[in-house]
């Protein structure tokens, strides 16, 4: 880890071994919305404030990138049209560039 | 309450309440057929659904198999209020299980009313408003 990385937030998220290996292999964590659940709302990145608990798979990252604003406690979210969100598709998929602290596969 | 299609709503909506709570209280307070979120759409392996109420309002709710956190969620243009209270009239959640509500809530007194389900709204607000402060710096995770 880089010493300025030590004062940045770290999040993370619980995803299979392939999604683990999908992100760490672009540098970017994706976003897509609910759509199997309602029609609305713009893709957002998901994750949890706080370094991975050991014993889940997942991963644990830091980004520059400021998360959106009125999330719930322990949850950060970072949602299409905020600066800093790419959008890979339109409406559906998003993603914010990150570093990667750790994977558990 | 009933499941709707996804289709019926195309508003976005505001995460307004989270309870943990275990599977099998999940499946008795809401007894709906649940469907697996896209790995992308949320921060954990997650299941939910589109409820339509019997007041007509509609709310999301998502599960998170790992966290066993649910979080409700409400249309943008709804009553936050008046739709938890709609919901609390057709599944009874411990207050105990909350722990987080939105502070855009507003009770309006007129919703002091007899009904239990106006009753426990606002004894829910006001439980949370207390919580509210630690719940900002609680942990994601089961202990």
């Amino acid at each position: 880890m880089a010493e300025g990385e030590l004062h940045r937030p770290i999040y993370h998220r619980f995803q299979s071994a392939q999604e683990n290996a999908r992100m760490v292999e672009t540098g970017k964590v994706g976003g897509r919305p609910r759509r199997n659940i309602y029609s609305g709302g713009p893709p957002r990145v998901k994750a949890f404030i706080g370094p991975l608990p050991p014993g889940y798979s997942g991963i644990e990252f830091t980004t520059d990138i400021p998360p959106d604003r009125g999330s719930p406690p322990g949850e950060a979210l970072w949602s299409e049209g905020t600066p800093g969100v790419e959008v890979l598709e339109e409406n559906e998929l998003v993603a914010i560039r990150v570093t990667f602290l750790k994977r558990q596969d | 309450m009933n499941t709707a299609p996804a289709e019926a709503l195309v508003a976005d909506v505001r995460p307004s309440l989270i309870v943990r709570i275990p599977p099998d209280e999940l499946e008795r307070l809401f007894p709906v057929p649940f469907v697996d979120l896209d790995p992308l759409a949320a921060a954990e392996p997650s299941r939910g659904a589109l409820l339509r109420l019997a007041s007509g309002r509609m709310v999301v709710i998502e599960y998170g198999l790992v966290t066993s956190r649910l979080t409700v969620s409400v249309p943008t243009q709804a009553n936050i209020a008046e739709t938890l209270v709609d919901l609390l009239r057709e599944a009874q959640i411990d207050m105990d299980a909350v722990v987080w509500i939105t502070d855009e809530i507003e009770v309006p007194a007129a919703n002091v009313g007899t009904e239990g389900a106006e009753i426990h709204v606002l004894e829910l607000w006001r439980t949370l408003q207390k919580k509210h402060r630690s719940a900002s710096g609680e942990n994601t995770h089961r202990s």
